[in-house]
């Protein structure tokens, strides 16, 4: 249900119409009608009754509906168009990832000059997780490709792999309580930074 | 025959359905046009721009949520007019009588003989309105007088001229159709 305009919009707009608002008034009105569907509605009936006031209803000629459809129709094609090209891209796209994957997926079973797995270790498998694996294998060789060819990379993981061997050194002592500070239940790390 | 809701039009409209399409026009056509002679002052810029509105509302529907199509064709409509008036560099004329952008500019023999003949059935509806509703729209049409004067001429506040005029004018359009009916 469109907006009913009150009285006074729908004065203030066969003001508009006639001409007979001063300029400030009628750029106003034209800052309400570009927002306003009060507004709007109140200017198309002042047009609407100044139509009847020169006995003729303010109507388009319907010739224009079939140049909206042909336009619309002309529109519709050239869209399908752009989606079919946008289609083959992302086609060309997935080729391209799949040759990439390929190329950087190992060609062998892992050996001892392979990465060390992670501490938390998921319990072997049955085959959809060997095939899961394997992808994370090959994600871990590329992104250590890509870290060994920056030099400030390199010198990062050799600190990390550094501090990692410490910590993995420390464990079993934490574990039987060697430390007073693992007895209170603080990690390694925490008990270091405290002393 | 119940009309579509606009949601219903708007989803028939596209999944490629032609008749939406005339559906959204017959409901939308007339408002819009009237919105646009009125900010435009001209039949054919307003029927131009008409035609811009529908075509570049409908191309970015996906946009839109179909219970604010209305608000939305307003929207893009106001543009148009703008656009169109920023191209044409039209300037308003105060005293320009919007008859003139309602009525065809070069209008035939025939036309020019019909507008006579409605010119004498509308000053005979006339006389079936109520005094003031009469007295406000003959001083308007018949005397060219502007809105102020015709309130001061009658010893009453602009609005209820207006609304006289308002009033008078649904009237006088009702009585038009019926005797045209």
């Amino acid at each position: 249900m469109p907006d009913e305009p009150s009285d006074s919009l729908v004065g203030q707009a066969l003001l508009y119409v006639s001409g007979e608002l001063d300029p400030g008034q009628e750029a106003a009105f034209e800052r309400l009608v570009e927002s306003d569907q009060a507004a709007r509605e109140a200017l198309c009936q002042a047009v609407a009754l100044s139509g009847a006031l020169a006995g003729r209803p303010v109507v388009p000629n319907p010739a224009y509906r079939q140049k909206v459809r042909e336009r619309l129709l002309r529109a519709r094609t050239a869209h399908r168009g752009k989606g079919h090209r946008s289609a083959a891209w992302a086609l060309v796209g997935a080729v391209a990832a799949a040759v990439v994957w390929v190329v950087l997926r190992p060609t062998g079973p892992p050996g001892p000059e392979a990465p060390e797995q992670p501490p938390v270790v998921a319990t072997p498998s049955p085959e959809p997780q060997e095939a899961v694996a394997e992808d994370d294998h090959s994600l871990d060789v590329a992104n250590l490709w890509v870290e060994m060819s920056e030099p400030t990379h390199l010198e990062k993981a050799c600190d990390e792999e550094a501090r990692r061997k410490a910590r993995a050194a420390d464990w079993p002592r934490l574990s039987r309580g060697d430390d007073p500070k693992a007895s209170s239940g603080l990690p390694a790390e925490q008990a270091a930074i405290e002393d | 025959m119940t009309q579509d809701a606009d949601e219903i039009l708007l989803a028939r409209f596209r999944s490629g359905d032609s008749q939406a399409l005339e559906a959204i026009c017959l409901r939308y056509e007339g408002p819009l046009f009237q919105f646009l002679v009125g900010l435009l002052r001209d039949h054919h810029q307003a029927e131009d721009a008409l035609q811009e509105t529908l075509v570049r509302a409908l191309e970015r529907l996906d946009a839109v949520d179909p219970a604010h199509l209305r608000g939305w064709l307003f929207t893009v409509a106001y543009h148009q007019a703008m656009l169109f008036r920023r191209r044409q560099k039209c300037r308003r004329v105060a005293n320009v009588p919007m008859a003139n952008a309602l009525t065809d500019p070069a209008p035939g023999p025939c036309s020019l003989a019909e507008q006579r003949d409605d010119v004498r059935r509308l000053r005979a509806l006339l006389e079936l309105l109520p005094a003031g509703q009469r007295e406000v729209i003959r001083q308007r049409v018949y005397e060219g007088k502007r809105f102020r004067e015709i309130a001061e001429a009658l010893g009453c506040p602009l609005n209820t001229a207006l609304a006289r005029m308002r009033e008078g004018l649904k009237r006088l359009r009702l009585l038009w159709e019926q005797s045209h009916a």
